[in-house]
């Protein structure tokens, strides 16, 4: 139902697009955009973009999706990006003490929460956190070096459980690739990446998940090419077309403003 | 006057003059010599060294370094038994499909490591086409320390293969030959005569395989995963480490390359002698 | 297929069809002879044949009791292919192929197990024996690198005849060597090669004046 919401706002976009009497004053900008966002976020953010550039004909968005950490690095080498959305705070809080992005334009965008996938046919038969945990089963999560899996320690701390996976993957795709192709038993995946593969894994739900998520920040770079491009985006991220192509994708989004 | 210039000509001592190399291409490998030259230099100087002793001996460097060496010694073994023979029947026998065979050896040189790891998966993951089988027995290879020798016997084995096989290419067959018309067997010829004369081959084929398994990376994570102390080595941890902890990120770095270097050096040392 | 002139002498009778090779000849045991012919008539392909290296379209070889191939047809099988290991059959051409990895006193032993003699140590004297036989005492221990293209041919000549063979095969054996050192050679093949069966490939005709017992001429 959302979808097909959110597609017809988007033909009709399109459709409006050449007669652009648009209330935005943001409309009939040209240019494009450098947005360097993480891994996670690739299937929404390429949603958002066509939606943005219906909305801004003249504008075309680049990404550069990749683990938040290697992000900040690369902006911290000096590669050129209006727009910085990090998968968790932490990351966005290093950019920010190393002056790299605007900080009154920081601000939370979505959520992730986690979840637990297993292959289809769910062979070690798991069905809660503790059954992923006991011995014997091939648990895989993401590396606790990283968002997600900085977010798997405190829910399996809060369940008052000890993980024990036979790997720790650094993306978090890798986690899912191995739970598809019956490599794992069980894994720990965000929301959003369980929803990528309906028909190859089934999932389960962790104790206290709703409660633990991982806060997604976005904020223009410091030393952004088009400043305002680059607030018409984030400005859109935070819109309600931009929201609900987030929610679609299962991200969970703050309330209204 | 005559009896002086003699004795100066004499005690002047005569080396061989070579052909010698034009200029640009000595300007081109001092070029080719600063494009190596200077990662390393920029390493060295980036690191802090007093942090360097805290920095390499926390209980994961030491598991990954610990694991990095026994699997890569582990996989140059393996390398050594399988190659052999290997390049021996693709140097010197003929057979309908060597074409190919030599082709599917040497895949691995070409194709992404991480494709390797997928390969492999396909192979021997739970899953797999063989893997099925083996976990019907309870064997599992996956996120084993023995999938990591796996990865990196698979991606290494061509270099192997590769070395020995352009070495017996040009020697040809005569010493074998004569052996056996001196009434050596097959095996016996293989041992002394065959053997000892890949050597050459054999100890270049070892450091580049060596090397090779001990920067194994993309096959070993999709394969045979990440876990700390069974199957995370020196590569996965440095990458790991880069999300954290950039500067120990380096410090391991410097350690891989340290180690390379002391394999290499080790390997074709050769002191210099007055031989002809 | 026709029957052996004798059955002490060797026969042989080879033919390669690509390479326009048909010969055949006999020679009494413990007696040389020379094959001597325009290059291309086959006389190196047939030696190859006799050492066990090639495999004529057609052929047969046979020296005392001991047939060494017999390829009636070349469409077919052989009937009869003995491999080249147990042909006890000595093969000495114009590189000596001495064994770089091993000293001369090794490469000389190095056949010695068919001879019949066992022990390192009797190996050795018997090594050191045919050392001084082709007049190199005292180079034991030098490596192949280490001797001239006459003495490493000495010592490929010392290796092929320790090793006992039935049949001695010369391909061109002084075609390598300088001017002044093949005399002296010449006179040692002469001398130790007296008692021994020999086929010996040449052009020069010095080689025939001094080795030979007969001559095979190949048009």
């Amino acid at each position: 139902m959302r979808r097909r919401f959110v597609a017809t706002l988007i033909l009709a976009a399109l459709a409006l697009g050449g007669c652009s009497s648009s209330t935005d004053s943001a409309g009939g900008q040209e240019g494009s955009l450098t947005v360097l966002a993480a891994a996670s976020l690739q299937q929404a953010f390429d949603d958002i973009a066509a939606g943005f550039t219906a909305k801004h004909p003249g504008m075309s968005v680049d990404f550069n999706y990749a683990g938040s950490s290697t992000l900040v690095q690369n902006l911290d080498a000096g590669a050129p990006a209006d727009v910085f959305a990090s998968a968790d705070e932490a990351n966005m809080d290093t950019a920010q003490d190393a002056g790299l992005i605007d900080e009154p334009t920081r601000d939370v965008f979505a959520a992730n929460t986690l979840v637990g996938i297993v292959p289809l046919d769910n062979p070690a038969n798991i069905a809660t956190l503790e059954d992923a945990n006991a011995a014997g089963v091939n648990l895989v999560v993401c590396a606790p070096q990283v968002p997600c899996g900085a977010l798997s320690q405190s829910i399996a701390e809060a369940a008052g459980s000890t993980l024990n996976p036979v790997s720790e993957e650094q993306q978090v795709s890798d986690v899912l690739g191995k739970v598809r192709s019956g490599q794992a038993d069980a894994g720990l995946v965000y929301a959003t990446d369980a929803a990528l593969a309906p028909d190859e894994v089934s999932t389960f739900e962790l104790e206290g998940a709703d409660d633990q998520h991982n806060s997604y920040p976005i904020a223009r770079t410091a030393n952004a090419e088009d400043p305002e491009a680059a607030a018409a985006f984030i400005d859109y991220v935070q819109s309600h077309a931009g929201q609900a192509i987030l929610e679609d994708h299962g991200f969970v989004v703050p309330q209204e403003r | 006057m005559m009896t002086t210039k003699r004795v100066a000509a004499q005690s002047r001592r005569r080396p061989n003059l070579a052909a010698g190399i034009p200029g640009v291409a000595v300007a081109m490998a001092l070029v080719a010599a600063a494009f190596f030259g200077i990662p390393f230099i920029a390493l060295l100087v980036d690191i802090t060294w007093s942090e360097l002793p805290e920095l390499l001996t926390s209980r994961s460097a030491l598991d990954a370094l610990w694991l990095s060496l026994r699997t890569a010694v582990a996989a140059t073994l393996i390398c050594i038994a399988l190659g052999i023979p290997l390049a021996l029947v693709l140097a010197r026998t003929e057979f309908p499909g060597r074409t190919l065979t030599r082709s599917i050896v040497l895949v691995p040189l070409v194709i992404p490591p991480v494709v390797a790891g997928i390969i492999l998966t396909e192979a021997f993951g739970r899953r797999g086409l063989l893997g099925e089988q083996l976990s019907a027995f309870g064997l599992d290879i996956s996120f084993t320390t023995a999938a990591v020798v796996m990865a990196q016997t698979f991606v290494s084995l061509p270099f192997m293969v590769t070395s020995l096989e352009s070495h017996l290419g040009s020697s040809g067959q005569h010493y074998e030959r004569t052996a056996q018309s001196l009434g050596a067997s097959k095996w016996r010829t293989f041992t002394t005569i065959t053997l000892p004369l890949l050597r050459p081959g054999l100890i270049s084929g070892t450091v580049l395989t060596f090397a090779r398994a001990l920067g194994e990376f993309g096959a070993t994570i999709t394969f045979a995963g990440s876990l700390q102390g069974t199957t995370r080595t020196m590569p996965l941890e440095i990458y790991l480490a880069r999300e954290t902890d950039p500067d120990a990120a380096v410090a391991l770095s410097l350690v891989l390359i340290l180690v390379a270097v002391a394999v290499i050096a080790v390997a074709y040392f050769r002191p210099a002698t007055n031989q002809s | 297929m026709t029957s052996p002139l004798s059955n002490t002498d060797l026969n042989v009778r080879v033919t390669v069809t690509e390479r326009n090779v048909d010969l055949a000849f006999s020679v009494p045991v413990g007696q040389t002879l020379a094959l001597v012919g325009p290059n291309g008539a086959g006389k190196t392909t047939t030696l190859l044949a006799l050492a066990g290296w090639l495999m004529p379209d057609t052929g047969y070889a046979q020296l005392a009791d001991t047939v060494f191939f017999d390829c009636p047809d070349a469409q077919t099988r052989p009937k009869t292919w003995m491999a080249a290991r147990y042909r006890s059959i000595g093969y000495l051409s114009q590189n000596h192929h001495l064994f770089p990895h091993l000293s001369v006193l090794e490469n000389i032993m190095y056949g010695m197990d068919r001879a019949g003699i066992t022990g390192r140590k009797s190996r050795k004297t018997k090594a050191e024996k045919w050392l001084s036989r082709v007049g190199l005492a005292g180079y034991g221990r030098r490596k192949p690198a280490q001797l001239s293209g006459g003495q490493a041919q000495r010592v490929a000549i010392a290796r092929v005849l320790a090793s006992g063979p039935r049949l001695v095969l010369l391909d061109e054996p002084l075609a390598a060597l300088d001017v002044d050192a093949a005399p002296a050679l010449r006179q040692l093949l002469a001398d130790v090669l007296q008692d021994h069966t020999v086929v010996l490939v040449t052009h020069h005709h010095d080689d025939v004046e001094a080795l030979a017992d007969q001559v095979h001429h190949i048009d």
